[in-house]
């Protein structure tokens, strides 16, 4: 009850303060009332163009995710294999981690069709994370338990799932958790430049273009909203996988 | 400890209170409301403007505005105003800089005038118009005459949710093309990228407005004006205004003086443009805008319109018309009304 609490007055404090900054713009265009977004929001939220352009955005967003989390396992095995392919995969590692997300989505653009620009960017966002995690795992392994496996021949498969994965797991969350809101952040940063129809970066990008406002923060105030439901529905996948194992 | 706390975040939301405040007032040094009229009307005499800032881009815009611009910067000819000119490359920097007041006059397309119009509550206002039709049909296929040869083609083209998305599907279903059945148009973010896509076969049939089309043309790698645009639309009696001047309402009502200078001396920019087509080349290439035998070529494909008054106000509201029909967002949702219009 008390978090209830909590939550519901630190919301009504941010919201106020919004709603003071509208009143001292006071002009639409630049700064909408909260009420009207919430308005807007809700205009949107009865179209089936708004659904479909979640859908659509989510299940990019997704896939990439998913692609980027086993491109970045894999990495991540390989460069534990030896030092040399260590040396060799963690340069390509950096520069992906290095590069600014917006050269990315251009290069993307000119590769590849405009729909898949999205996947690819979120994918690019989660390999690096997931690999330095899972490798950092991977490594942290406890030496002892490797002894005690070699020491009763245990097989790879038994290695695997009762050594290895046990101690790669909480650091494959914690990539994970990460990872997925910046993967997300970044597709729909790819959407908005590329366009792919029917998405909501492509939705977001025709607000500009109208000069409407409201709809340009209702839109964000939906990227914001699923971010934080996909975090949550994540998060608790992760808690079930760790409470299993 | 908690007294701290609370302290801290009602400081932190002074300094963004303070900061979203200072941040306005750097932009606009007037207030913005959303009523048009100041409370203070405006003194018995006028002022004159210490300096009229114009924006306009790179393109036919500042085609027709590039003689005025030669006179202001050579100082050849005396004007009464004291003209400052931008050539910018994006329009959207040009829809910025006229919202935030940096600059007092602007070319803009014509249904982000509307729009612009709606949203803000009447903060600009149309002054003249300056182009018609912009867009040209090219091809590198000779067999490509006529709209009936466009059937089961697919067209490259570019600027979607703008104008020329508009102007382009309008022409083709006024011709009896359906688009998506019996025509397909692929849309490209940029114009440039489009002129790429041709220059590396990838694009048969582009419409690209100009200055690009005339950047293609000019590669000679054999594209060709396939079908005329400019005729197709006379042909369909259709009513195309793709770009407007527009002046900020504040500017407009403090030096109405000003803005009938620049009417004035605009028209006769406009004049000189479509008169001494290679003199006014080379003050293209002057601003930089393209270099001069390219505009060279480029002029004549150009409708260059400047009108004012009530025949502008004719010519834009049946522009308006059709956007309505075909996207009422496009214009910002609504008609806007009359008093869009300077007609003085």
């Amino acid at each position: 009850m008390k978090k209830l609490f909590k939550f519901l007055s630190v919301l009504a404090i941010w919201i106020s303060v919004w709603y003071i900054i509208a009143r001292i713009v006071n002009a639409e265009y630049l700064i909408p009332y909260p009420h009207i977004v919430i308005k807007t929001l809700g205009q949107l939220a009865l179209t089936g163009d708004f659904w479909h352009a979640c859908l659509s955005s989510l299940f990019g967003v997704l896939c990439g995710i998913i692609i980027g989390t086993v491109f970045g396992v894999i990495i991540a095995v390989l460069s534990s294999i030896s030092e040399y392919s260590d040396s060799l995969l963690s340069p390509l590692v950096a520069i992906i981690k290095a590069t600014p997300v917006a050269s990315f989505i251009l290069l993307a653009l000119i590769f590849l069709k405009k729909g898949y620009v999205p996947t690819f960017v979120s994918a690019l966002i989660v390999i690096p994370i997931t690999s330095k995690n899972v490798q950092t795992g991977i490594q942290n392994t406890d030496k002892n338990l490797l002894e005690a496996a070699r020491v009763f021949n245990m097989n790879k498969r038994t290695r695997l799932k009762y050594i290895y994965l046990p101690s790669v797991l909480p650091h494959f969350a914690s990539a994970m958790i990460t990872s997925i809101g910046m993967a997300w952040k970044a597709g729909i940063a790819a959407e908005v430049i590329c366009s792919p129809h029917n998405t909501i970066g492509y939705f977001l990008y025709r607000t500009k273009i109208y000069f409407d406002t409201p709809a340009l923060f209702a839109w964000t105030l939906c990227v914001i909203v699923l971010s934080f439901i996909i975090e949550k529905i994540v998060g608790q996948l992760l808690k079930r996988v760790k409470n299993e194992s | 400890m908690k007294t701290k706390k609370l302290i801290a975040v009602i400081i932190a939301i002074i300094m963004l209170v303070g900061v979203f405040t200072a941040c306005k007032n750097v932009d606009d040094p007037e207030q913005p409301s959303g009523i048009v009229d100041d409370t203070e009307e405006a003194t018995t005499e006028e002022q004159t403007p210490e300096i009229v800032r114009v924006a306009v881009l790179k393109g036919p815009t500042g085609m027709q505005m590039s003689y005025l611009m030669h006179e202001v910067n050579s100082g050849t000819t005396t004007y009464k105003n004291n003209y400052s000119f931008v050539v910018e490359s994006a329009p959207d920097v040009v829809n910025s800089a006229i919202l935030s007041g940096e600059v007092d006059i602007a070319a803009i397309p014509s249904n982000a005038a509307a729009a612009l119009f709606n949203k803000t509550n009447g903060k600009i206002k149309i002054i003249a118009t300056n182009t018609l039709n912009v867009l040209q049909l090219l091809t590198n296929d000779a067999t490509i005459t006529s709209f009936a040869d466009l059937e089961g083609k697919t067209i490259i083209a570019s600027g979607e949710g703008t104008t020329a998305q508009y102007v382009l599907e309008k022409i083709l279903t006024e011709n009896g093309l359906v688009i998506g059945e019996t025509v397909n148009i692929e849309y490209i973010a940029e114009h440039s990228e489009s002129v790429t896509r041709a220059m590396n076969g990838t694009a048969d049939i582009v419409v690209l407005p100009e200055p690009f089309a005339t950047q293609l043309l000019s590669a000679d790698i054999g594209y060709n004006i396939g079908i005329d645009l400019n005729l197709a639309i006379d042909a369909a009696r259709l009513n195309i205004i793709m770009g407007v001047y527009v002046v900020r309402t504040e500017f407009l009502e403090k030096y109405p003086t000003a803005v009938e200078n620049f009417l004035e001396d605009g028209l006769g920019s406009h004049t000189f443009l479509t008169s001494s087509v290679d003199v006014v080349a080379t003050y293209i290439e002057e601003s930089d805008i393209m270099p001069a035998a390219v505009a060279a070529k480029a002029i004549p494909n150009i409708r260059f319109r400047f009108e004012t008054g009530e025949k502008m106000k004719e010519l834009c509201d049946g522009m308006f018309d059709m956007l309505f029909v075909i996207n009422p967002q496009s214009i910002g949702g609504a008609l806007p009304t009359a008093d869009i219009y300077y007609t003085n």
